[in-house]
């Protein structure tokens, strides 16, 4: 639980609100919530192909695309995740187990699904911008 | 060797389609049914988006794309005419996958995707297979616009009908080859070689099934080396002239 956590309850709350500003964070929360575990692979799959889906006009995610999102997700998100008590993260066998989640985090993960399902297709999602927004059609 | 081989061997790929939605989708189901490529399912909560569809091969991802955008395009009904993002995008996912129930219409966006790459690229070979004359008639005059690239060499078979090939045989650009063959009357393809360049390379292919009219089982193809095989088979069976 995230109070009983040693570096006190203030502290702990900034490391959940530094979590979930990250979209790639609340997605793989949100995909997580009722699965136990899923792999790095499958959490790129699913979050690079979700926020993608997501966007005014959605292009297709190439595997270099995924491959970046899992490079965020092992070096970044994940690891953020972890700081707040939201999962575990094994960096070796690179599975990803879900913590049960303090009362706060559930309900904020709660109420940001309906605010992101209000909020369909508007691009106002700030770590997205620059991971590819502006990409030209991919002619060839 | 015969063209309905290519659609079998294309039809042996392994190719997962796995839809991640809040509920299954039994129109994406249908499309896919066939015995070569496995559709699942994976639950998501409803986030306003609707989901994605991601292809793999053997375990390996292919790429992904959100629901909406796949549905529109497999979907019975109306799809923008011409070449547009609504067909260039599912076609680019869906590539290699084969295909059991599409209709004409269906067929015919994604034909117009591949002549307009050959048509934007100005040179090369396409091959368009029009079942009949009479279709050809009908598609005549387009084709002649396409044709009158100069580097563009085109060819277009079909089996003689109440359309004879004395009433075709004046078409200026173009090289008409009427065949009898039973395969040239049951398949519609469109092949352009890329001109020199692998990457405008594209080709599609269906036969059309005896169970439906208007009813096609095939599969359309960016893979350089599978279409430069259609190609050569076309040019070798068929001949130039």
């Amino acid at each position: 639980m995230v109070e009983d956590r040693p570096d006190g309850p203030a502290e702990s709350v900034s490391e959940l609100f530094d979590a979930l500003r990250r979209s790639n964070c609340r997605y793989a929360l949100y995909y997580l919530q009722d699965r136990e575990t899923a792999t790095l692979a499958e959490l790129a799959t699913v979050v690079a192909s979700w926020t993608q889906a997501r966007a005014a006009d959605p292009e297709i995610v190439t595997p270099e695309d995924r491959q970046r999102v899992m490079v965020s997700l092992h070096h970044a998100d994940l690891p953020a995740l972890e700081d707040a008590g939201l999962v575990r993260y094994d960096f070796d066998s690179k599975t990803v187990t879900a913590e049960s989640l303090p009362e706060m985090a559930d309900a904020i993960l709660e109420k940001s699904l309906v605010y992101e399902r209000l909020a369909d297709r508007e691009p106002d999602h700030s770590d997205r911008r620059e991971s590819g927004n502006e990409k030209e059609p991919n002619d060839e | 060797m015969m063209l309905r081989e290519f659609v079998d061997e294309v039809a042996s790929y392994r190719r997962t389609i796995t839809v991640f939605a809040p509920a299954p989708d039994e129109t994406l189901e249908r499309y896919f049914e066939t015995r070569n490529v496995t559709v699942e399912h994976e639950p998501l909560p409803d986030d306003g988006s609707g989901g994605f569809v991601v292809v793999t091969r053997d375990g390996e991802f292919v790429g992904s794309l959100a629901r909406s955008a796949v549905r529109e395009f497999v979907s019975p009904g109306e799809v923008g005419f011409g070449p547009n993002e609504g067909v260039r995008l599912p076609m680019n996912l869906l590539a290699d996958t084969t295909f059991v129930s599409f209709d004409r219409r269906k067929l015919l966006a994604a034909t117009r995707e591949i002549e307009d790459r050959a048509y934007r690229q100005g040179r090369g070979t396409l091959r368009s297979g029009f079942q009949t004359l009479s279709r050809f008639a009908t598609e005549r005059d387009r084709y002649e616009s396409i044709a009158s690239k100069s580097d563009l060499d085109v060819h277009a078979y079909a089996r003689p009908d109440r359309t004879t090939a004395q009433s075709i045989s004046e078409t200026e650009n173009a090289t008409v080859h009427a065949e009898e063959a039973e395969e040239i009357a049951a398949h519609w393809f469109v092949v352009f070689d890329g001109g020199g360049d692998d990457r405008q390379a594209c080709a599609l292919l269906a036969e059309e099934v005896a169970s439906g009219p208007n009813s096609f089982r095939g599969f359309w193809t960016y893979d350089a080396e599978l279409v430069g095989d259609i190609d050569a088979y076309l040019r070798e069976s068929y001949g130039e002239e």
